[in-house]
């Protein structure tokens, strides 16, 4: 059940049972319509951050000059020093304010690196670099009340460990040993005290992107079988580790649901078997129709059991992004298998109208589902 | 309790550390880059771009006939002899793992061996975006003025074409009318 759904269905019990009144029922609804509409103001201004930071980085890219160096640098800590002295003493009642100053200056300090760079025409190992700035910015991550910060920093740093990795030039199994060694070290994180509000968003910006990892490792594999007929070691590997990842951030992700316990164990078990029969079945017959016909059957198994799960977890639009998914993958196929059995213009009506039928499907039923997903859960849960 | 004396709290620390930790990184690279022997080295490279810090010339250091890199592993680091002619031009002599390049030669330079080529680290040159149209490549006879640290490494100061500074001889083919 949404969160909406859910206080609205309180507050009427409230008002029943007496608790509240009808117009501090009604108050309470203007408030969270208020919230509801910040949270909108929040992107919006979150956007136009964006928009500036990017704005700051393309300035010093364009590298004038007309100023010099040491005036550049100046200027750069002046502005820092000023954003860090109004967070610390103006913004503290204005929370959306604050939150975005703190996602800002994470891009600034990025800037700030590139800016010294430019300036001492210094330049090291990429990797070196990225996790400088995730040195620098791990304070702001664990202040951030929302997780963009987390979403942005964690990505950045498995960017420097796969950099790393790759300059290293470690075997497939040392690369994927280090990775699952390091996921299981971030999932700890979730068991440390709770001293910085953030740290929920930490763990929801792992689950959410460890998710997103899963399925784009699932989905290179299967491209890879495609195109070679075969698995090779690193992607097999590749596959393993990304279970272990995701499983651990579910695992670490606070109050999951019994449901969706089950959904990730069926997707779980969906990408093992997709795995296993790869390995024994799968050697030279990349062609094989049927094989591939079971396979893209489990991964649209998986990817609705993994959809429930995200459901179960109130991430709502997830779930709806997964099913999109499942259908997309039927999509392929059939552009694959259909569409060159047809002349080239009716296999694209046809394509076309396959489309348009799914999305009139979906319509009809989305808000069925998603009701009959609630009731299911609202019971159980 | 020294914290609580300070007035700092986590909050604080998470916002300015950064700053601090910023600004203490380049006054240590100002710091370096101000001090060493002054000497020029011949190079050839390129133009790439940055997405974060610009446009920047990409270049080898040429530091003579001897190889510094032959027969040598794979990302270790080793440290050239060198010796310095009457025009102040660095040309590298006999490389040592760097403990003991510290004993037999007089001056040394540091870098890591990839790919066959000595790398230094600090094989580039950001420029103002405007003189991207003239600066594709590294201009004929162009010289690094650098400085050596006293453990070897080595700060790029400017790039000269001819006797002129890169950024003049750009602003020069700019303003040169095309043909």
């Amino acid at each position: 059940m949404s969160l909406e759904r859910k206080i609205e269905k309180r507050m009427m019990e409230w008002v029943a049972a007496g608790l509240i009144s009808p117009d501090q029922a009604q108050a309470i609804r203007r408030h969270e319509e208020a919230q509801s509409s910040s949270g909108l103001l929040f992107w919006l201004a979150w956007l136009a951050g964006s928009c500036i930071v990017l704005g700051i980085i393309a300035l010093i890219a364009a590298n004038w000059s007309s100023i010099s160096g040491t005036l550049k640098l100046v200027i750069y800590f002046l502005v820092y020093s000023a954003a860090a002295y109004a967070l610390l003493k103006h913004l503290r009642e204005k929370p959306i304010a604050a939150e975005i100053l703190r996602l800002c200056l994470m891009g600034y300090t990025m800037a700030g690196i590139g800016l010294v760079s430019q300036v001492y025409h210094l330049h090291s190992d990429p990797y070196r670099g990225i996790f400088f700035w995730c040195a620098l910015t791990f304070g702001f991550v664990l202040l951030c009340r929302t997780a963009l910060g987390a979403g942005l920093w964690i990505p950045t740093f498995f960017l420097g460990v796969g950099l790393l990795l790759a300059d290293q030039k470690l075997s497939s199994v040392h690369n994927t040993m280090v990775g699952v060694a390091f996921v299981g070290l971030m999932g700890t994180l979730g068991t440390l005290p709770r001293r910085f509000p953030s740290l929920v968003h930490f763990q929801n910006a792992s689950f959410s992107l460890s998710t997103f990892a899963t399925l784009l490792f699932t989905m290179t594999g299967l491209y890879t079988f495609r195109k070679t007929g075969l698995l090779v070691p690193e992607v097999m590997m590749t596959f393993f580790a990304t279970f272990l990842i995701w499983a651990s951030a579910a695992y670490f992700t606070n109050n999951a649901p019994r449901s969706a316990r089950l959904g990730l164990c069926g997707f779980l078990f969906c990408a093992l078997f997709q795995t296993i029969l790869f390995m024994t079945a799968v050697s030279e017959t990349g062609s094989d129709v049927a094989l591939k016909a079971v396979s893209i059957l489990l991964f649209a198994i998986g990817t609705l059991s993994l959809a429930i799960a995200a459901f179960a977890y109130g991430q709502r639009r997830l779930f709806e992004g997964l099913v999109i998914l499942v259908f997309l993958r039927y999509l392929f196929a059939y552009a694959e298998y259909l569409m060159t059995a047809l002349m080239g213009g009716f296999g694209l009506i046809t394509f076309g109208i396959f489309m348009f039928g799914a999305i009139y499907v979906w319509q009809k039923y989305r808000g069925r589902i998603i009701q009959q997903l609630e009731k299911q859960f609202h019971d159980k849960g | 309790m020294i914290k609580a004396r300070l007035g700092l709290n986590r909050e604080t620390l998470a916002i300015v550390g950064p700053i601090i930790a910023l600004l203490i990184w380049t006054l240590t690279i100002a710091f370096t880059h101000s001090s060493g022997e002054s000497y020029r080295v011949k190079i050839v490279g390129y133009d790439p771009v940055d997405l974060l810090s610009g446009h920047y010339l990409r270049f080898r250091y040429d530091f003579g006939q001897t190889p510094i890199c032959a027969n040598r592993p794979e990302s270790a680091t080793f440290c050239a002899c060198y010796s310095v002619n009457e025009t102040n031009v660095i040309t590298s002599q006999e490389s040592y793992l760097c403990d003991k390049a510290q004993k037999v030669c007089k001056n040394y330079i540091q870098g890591v061996c990839r790919a066959g080529t000595f790398l230094t680290g600090s094989e580039r040159y950001y420029f103002p975006e405007k003189y991207a149209p003239v600066l594709a490549l590294v201009p004929e006879n162009s010289y690094a003025e650098v400085k050596v640290m006293s453990d070897g490494k080595i700060a790029l100061q400017n790039i000269f074409v001819g006797e002129s500074p890169i950024l003049d001889y750009a602003e020069m083919s700019l303003a040169a009318p095309k043909p």
